[in-house]
C-alpha cells in the first residue's frame, strides 16, 4: 500500500486524459479515454491518481458490453462476486450485478420509514472487506431522472469540530445488512437477508490504505449501533453522524445519459440510488461490478472484525 | 461541627424513591438545631439530593435562622431581587414570570428544568423552598438526582464529556421571547459561566453531570451542530422519569435541594387556564463553592459576578 501512495501524485498533470472536476472536493469527469480497449499503464495511473482525489470518477459514451465491463474492472483490481447477499443474475458474468428499477416494490410493503439519510450507503459495508472500487455502467438511462448521488466522507470527517473526530476516533460501529431499519420489509425480502446474514464491526473512522486520509466510515443504510454506547446515545449520535456525512456540501450529484460509467471509492464515498424513476415509464438499465477491498482499520490501529457471514472472495 | 455517619443517623429518614428524595421526620425547624442534627440533615441531603419536612410553620425569620444553621445566603436572588426587609429571601410567587415572556415555546422534554443560577461560577449549595400558600392539587416539584444521570451513561460517553466545559447563561424557552421592555434589565445583569461539563461533587466526590436545561445552552469546541445533537441528548437523557422524584406540597412543606447534584423542574400545571389556584413559596439559597471538573479544572464566570453571600 506504501508503494500505491509514492506512485500517485495528485498534482501532475495528467497527459493521457482530460479531467474535468465538479464539485470542490468529490466528482470529476474523464474523458479522452476508450474504456473498451486495453487501457495503457499511463492511462491506469492517471486514472487511478484522479480516482483517489475525486473519489468518483465518470465517464461518458463508453459503449461497453459485460464482457468489457468486466475487462474493464480486472484492470484495476481482482472482481468480486456480483453481490454479497442477492448473487448474480448471468451465469456466464458471475462479476456482474443488474439493478433492477423497481427493487424497492419487491422488498417493502406500503411505506418505508424515510429519514434525512435513507437511501445512503457504501456497498456492502456489512462484509468485513467490503469492496474497495464500484463500477456502474448505465445502458439504457432515463432522458431524465435517475440521478445518483455521492457523498465525501473525508470531507465529512475533516468538517467536525476537533474534539468531536478525537471522540469518533476511537469508536466502532456494527453494520448489519438489513433493509432500513426492517420497517415495511416483505417476508420474501427478509428471508433473503436473514439466509445471507451478514454482520461487521467497523471502525467508526477508517484510514483510507492508499492516501492514509481519514473517512467518516458512516454507511447509514447498514451502520445500526455504535459499540459501547447505550441504545439511546447511539441513537442520538448516529442521527447526528448520518445527517452529517449526507450534508449537501460534500456532494456531487451526477446525471446518467447512454453509455455512462460511475466509478467511485467505496472506502471513502457514499452514494445513494435514485427513488424518482421507481415506476416511470421510462427504463434504466444498469450494471455494476465492484472491486475486492482490504479490510478497513482505524486510526488506532484496529482492524474491523467480522461479526456474521464469510468475507468477499475474488472471482 | 459533629461529624454524620449516613448509617448511624439522629433523625428519621424515609426515602421516597431508589436515587432521589427522603423525607425527614421528627424535627422541628423552627428552633436552633443541635450540632449532630445539622450534621445529619446535611450528610442526609448529600446522600439524597433532595429532602423533604412537613408541618414546618416557619416565618421569614425563622426561615433565615434555619438557613444560616446549614450555610451562608445569598441575596435573595441576583437577577430578580429579594423580599422587602428581607436581603436573603427570593419569593416564589406564581405571577412571577408570567409577563415577561411573549410567545409559544417548543416543548422539549427538559422545558423548564434546571439547577438554580448555574450562570454564576459559584451555583448555591442547597436552594431552601417554604411553602405559604399552595393549591389543594396541583403545583408538584419535580427533581432529577444528576448523578444517577451521570452513572446511567455508558462508559464512552462519560469519557467524552468529563473532557467538555458548557456555557451557562439564562435564555427563555425555545420559540419564546422576552418582552422588549425586560430586555435591557436583562442585558445589565447578564450573568455567564463556564462549567465543566462533569462536575465533581465536593461532598460525595460523586460525578454529576451537570447539565441545566435552562441554563445549558452551548458546549466549547463543538460546532454548533454537534452541540445540538449532543446536547439535546444530554437535556433529555437527564431528566428521565427514573432519575427523579415529585413532591406535592402542603402548607407547612419545607425542600432542601443539593442545587450541585440535581435539576429541579417547577410546575406548569398550575399556568392552566381553569387553575384559580394561588401558589406562593419563599426561598433562601446557600452559597456554594466554585464548580470543578474531574481534572480539577474551576468553573469561570465569563460575564457578571459571582454570587455574594449577604
Amino acid at each position: 500500500m506504501a508503494v500505491q501512495i509514492a506512485e500517485i501524485d495528485a498534482d501532475v498533470v495528467p497527459e493521457s486524459i482530460e479531467i474535468r472536476p465538479l464539485a470542490m472536493t468529490i466528482g470529476a469527469e474523464i474523458s479522452g479515454v476508450d474504456l473498451s480497449k486495453p487501457l495503457s499503464n499511463q492511462e491506469i495511473t492517471e486514472i487511478r491518481t484522479a480516482f483517489l482525489k475525486w473519489k468518483v470518477v465518470f465517464f461518458r459514451d463508453q459503449p461497453l458490453d459485460h464482457a468489457q465491463q468486466v475487462a474493464f474492472s480486472r484492470q484495476f483490481g481482482a472482481c468480486t462476486p456480483a453481490h454479497a447477499v442477492y448473487g448474480h443474475q448471468d451465469d456466464a458474468f458471475p462479476e456482474v450485478y443488474s439493478i433492477d428499477r423497481d427493487r424497492r416494490d419487491k422488498r417493502y410493503k406500503g411505506e418505508d420509514l424515510r429519514l434525512p439519510w435513507s437511501g445512503w450507503h457504501a456497498d456492502v459495508t456489512p462484509a468485513i472487506n467490503p469492496p474497495a472500487v464500484s463500477i456502474l455502467r448505465g445502458d439504457t438511462m432515463p432522458p431524465f431522472g435517475g440521478d445518483t448521488q455521492f457523498t465525501d466522507l473525508v470531507a465529512a470527517y475533516n468538517a467536525l469540530s476537533p474534539t468531536l473526530r478525537e471522540f469518533v476516533d476511537g469508536l466502532r460501529g456494527i453494520h448489519r445488512y438489513q433493509g432500513n431499519a426492517a420497517v415495511n420489509v416483505s417476508k420474501e425480502y427478509l428471508d433473503t437477508l436473514n439466509q445471507n446474514l451478514i454482520i461487521s464491526e467497523h471502525p467508526l473512522v477508517r484510514v483510507h490504505p492508499e492516501t492514509g486520509e481519514r473517512a467518516l466510515y458512516v454507511s447509514p443504510s447498514f451502520l445500526e449501533s455504535i459499540v459501547d454506547l447505550t441504545p439511546t446515545e447511539s441513537s442520538s449520535l448516529l442521527a447526528m453522524l448520518k445527517t452529517h456525512v449526507t450534508r449537501p456540501e460534500f456532494t456531487v450529484r451526477f446525471k446518467w445519459s447512454n453509455h455512462a460509467l460511475a466509478m467511485w471509492d467505496n472506502r471513502q464515498v457514499l452514494h445513494m440510488g435514485p427513488k424518482d424513476i421507481i415506476n416511470s415509464q421510462y427504463p434504466r438499465e444498469i450494471h455494476r461490478t465492484t472491486l475486492m477491498g482490504d479490510i478497513p482499520v482505524g486510526p488506532n490501529g484496529k482492524k474491523s472484525i467480522s461479526l456474521e457471514g464469510e468475507a468477499i472472495k475474488p472471482v | 461541627m459533629s461529624e454524620s455517619s449516613i448509617d448511624k443517623i439522629s433523625l428519621d429518614v424515609a426515602p421516597l424513591t431508589l436515587h432521589i428524595g427522603a423525607e425527614i421526620q421528627n424535627v422541628d425547624l423552627s428552633r436552633p438545631l443541635s450540632d449532630q442534627h445539622v450534621a445529619d440533615i446535611k450528610a442526609t441531603l448529600a446522600k439524597w439530593k433532595v429532602v423533604f419536612f412537613r408541618n414546618q410553620f416557619l416565618d421569614h425569620d425563622q426561615h433565615v435562622a434555619f438557613s444560616r444553621q446549614l450555610g451562608n445566603p445569598t441575596s435573595g436572588h441576583p437577577i430578580y431581587g429579594a423580599r422587602k426587609g428581607y436581603p436573603e429571601i427570593y419569593t416564589v410567587s406564581k405571577t412571577r414570570m408570567t409577563d415577561r415572556f411573549e410567545g409559544e415555546p417548543i416543548n422539549h422534554p427538559w422545558n423548564w428544568w434546571h439547577t438554580d443560577l448555574t450562570c454564576a461560577k459559584n451555583p448555591p449549595y442547597a436552594s431552601i423552598l417554604r411553602a405559604d400558600e399552595v393549591p389543594p392539587y396541583g403545583g408538584d416539584t419535580q427533581f432529577t438526582n444528576l448523578c444517577a444521570a451521570y452513572d446511567a451513561l455508558s462508559p464512552a460517553i462519560q469519557r467524552f464529556v468529563e473532557g467538555l466545559r458548557g456555557i451557562h447563561y439564562k435564555a427563555p424557552q425555545d420559540g419564546v421571547k422576552v418582552k422588549e421592555i425586560y430586555a435591557d434589565k436583562n442585558k445589565q445583569t447578564r450573568m455567564v459561566a463556564e462549567h465543566p461539563l462533569v462536575r465533581v461533587h465536593p461532598e460525595t466526590a460523586e460525578k454529576v453531570l451537570f447539565v441545566s436545561p435552562n441554563f445549558l445552552h452551548d458546549i466549547v469546541g463543538l460546532t454548533p451542530t454537534e452541540t445540538k445533537a449532543i446536547l439535546e441528548f444530554l437535556k433529555a437523557h437527564a431528566v428521565r422519569p427514573e432519575f427523579t422524584v415529585r413532591f406535592q406540597w402542603k402548607p407547612g412543606s419545607i425542600a432542601i435541594w443539593d442545587n450541585r447534584a440535581t435539576c429541579h423542574l417547577p410546575p406548569r400545571d398550575i399556568y392552566m387556564p381553569d387553575c384559580k389556584f394561588e401558589r406562593c413559596l419563599y426561598r433562601t439559597t446557600l452559597m456554594g463553592p466554585t464548580a470543578y471538573g474531574a481534572d480539577g479544572q474551576e468553573s469561570k464566570q465569563l460575564e457578571g459576578k459571582p454570587l455574594a453571600a449577604v
